[in-house]
């Protein structure tokens, strides 16, 4: 088996790594570059846990081969808050009470933020279809709805 | 994950001359939804991956020549958000829009839809009511089929391709305002949904809104999807009217007790067609405007 270089831009960083192409996307992020916000829970395509925002769009990482990301740019939720500040959506989890154990919460995070940046006014049905790809097992879901909406409306400014 | 060297070739030609090379032990990947899965839990075993999924050259969704061209790499997200398909192909539209998850849509393709061939897949159900050619490319040349012929198993496939093929396009006949298509299905659950009971229909009308030509076909009630010639028949000649549509719905019942009889699901089945079937009728008297 010959070893692949992966090129690829992950939270703004650029970075190249060689590894053996039989790897998913997420072995990559989690194991070699440590980024532990990348869940496992079903590895196969699910429950969303697993999800990153790859070239703008919310995708699972455990249905991508390491090789097919080369040249991409990937966004985990260690990618998301500033220096000291929290990404809205990280701050509305918070405030909406929209986190319990957590394990589901950056991959609820990041297929937010994929709708959010496709559209920034989404109404409830399409939350609620952006995040259809995402299981929570705590919380019901209602309060990450809200969530997002809270922070929907914060980043509009209303 | 058992080992494997990986390939991204840059052009069609190049990926045609690894798999030529390379056609023992090579497996294509698209989107991946379908195939990782496989290699992640040993159903298949490859000594080579050949990642298509950068292959812009196969990403297009176009009208020339009278049809309808999907190449091979176009994701359901694009489907699903493609002004043409939206406006003129409502079947696929809602294929798409039923299809999967957000993830699920954006990573997986028609092509590894098509080439899956799953017996929960959407796709075959819908292609086959648009009367869809498949285009296969190789070293060897290029050939074409109907999606009907395709779906046949032929080795390790659920379909006809060879070792060394790709799919390259599916291609259907134009629509036109005489045409109109309908598509839903049963799934486990809104997202996510593999398909457990589907049907589609594609119908032509006259100049009187009688029904001139029409193709139905059932998903998921066998091996493959199949055609009903019985339930197309009692369509031909309808007025466009729900009341004369209306006793059509016993010969879906009746298509569903012939083809999975045995098997226990057949009480939901036979009487879930039927919601499946008037939805589609409604979808074709909506689109033509006759309610
Ligand atoms: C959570 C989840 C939900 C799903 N929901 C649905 C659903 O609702 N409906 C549905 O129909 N399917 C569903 N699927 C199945 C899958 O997503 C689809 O079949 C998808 O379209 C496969 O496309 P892909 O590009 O990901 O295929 P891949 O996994 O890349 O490939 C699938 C197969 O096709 C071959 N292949 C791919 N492209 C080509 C080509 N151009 N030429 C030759 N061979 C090729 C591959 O070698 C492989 O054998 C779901 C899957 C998951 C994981
Ligand atoms: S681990 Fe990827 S979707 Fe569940
Ligand atoms: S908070 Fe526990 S799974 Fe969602």
């Amino acid at each position: 088996m010959q070893n692949i270089l992966v090129n690829m831009t992950v939270n703004g960083e650029p970075i190249s790594r060689e590894t053996a192409p039989n790897r998913r996307l997420l072995d990559f992020l989690r194991e070699d570059l440590g980024l532990t916000s990348v869940k496992e829970g079903c590895s196969v395509g699910e429950c969303g846990a697993c999800t990153v925002i790859l070239n703008g769009k919310a995708v699972t990482s455990c249905l991508i081969l390491v090789g097919q990301a080369i040249g991409t740019e990937v966004v985990t939720l260690e990618g998301l808050h500033g220096e000291d500040e929290l990404d809205p959506l990280q701050q509305a989890f918070i405030d909406a009470g929209a986190v319990q154990c957590g394990f589901c919460t950056p991959g609820m995070i990041l297929a937010a933020k994929a709708l959010l940046d496709e559209n920034e006014e989404p109404d409830r049905e399409q939350i609620k279809r952006s995040i259809s790809g995402n299981l929570c097992r705590c919380t019901g879901y209602e309060k990450i709805i809200e969530a997002i909406e809270l922070a929907r409306d914060r980043r509009l400014n209303k | 994950m058992r080992a494997f060297n990986f390939f991204s070739p840059e052009t069609v030609e190049e990926a045609l001359d690894l798999l030529s090379q390379h056609q023992d032990s090579i497996a294509v990947i698209a989107g991946g939804t379908d195939l990782i899965i496989d290699l992640n839990e040993g159903g298949k075993k490859p000594d080579y991956v050949l990642d298509i999924s950068q292959l812009k050259e196969l990403d297009y969704i176009s009208e020339s020549d009278g049809m309808l061209h999907i190449g091979a790499n176009t994701t359901f997200a694009t489907l699903e958000k493609n002004e043409l398909i939206s406006e003129y192909y409502p079947a696929i539209a809602k294929m798409a829009d039923y299809m999967g998850s957000p993830q699920i849509r954006e990573l997986g393709t028609v092509g590894g839809n098509v080439v899956s061939a799953s017996v929960a897949g959407d796709s075959p159900t819908v292609f086959l009511a648009y009367d869809a050619t498949v285009v296969l490319q190789s070293k060897r040349g290029t050939r074409e089929m109907s999606i009907e012929e395709f779906n046949v198993n032929r080795g390790k496939f659920r379909c006809q391709i060879e070792d060394d093929e790709l799919l390259i396009e599916v291609k259907i006949p134009q629509a036109n305002s005489n045409f109109a298509t309908a598509y839903r299905k049963f799934g486990k659950r809104k997202s996510l949904a593999i398909v457990v009971l589907a049907t589609a229909m594609r119908i032509e009308r006259d100049r009187d809104n009688r029904i001139k030509d029409a193709r139905v076909t059932l998903g998921a009630v066998s091996l493959h999807p199949m055609r009903s010639p019985k339930i197309e028949k009692a369509l031909i000649g309808k007025k466009l009217d729900m009341e004369e549509l209306e006793p059509v719905l016993q010969l879906y019942t009746e298509e569903i007790d012939a083809a999975i009889a045995s098997r226990p699901s057949v009480v939901y089945k036979r009487e879930g067609i039927r919601g499946l079937a008037k939805g589609c009728m409604m979808d074709v008297l909506e689109q033509y405007g006759l309610v």
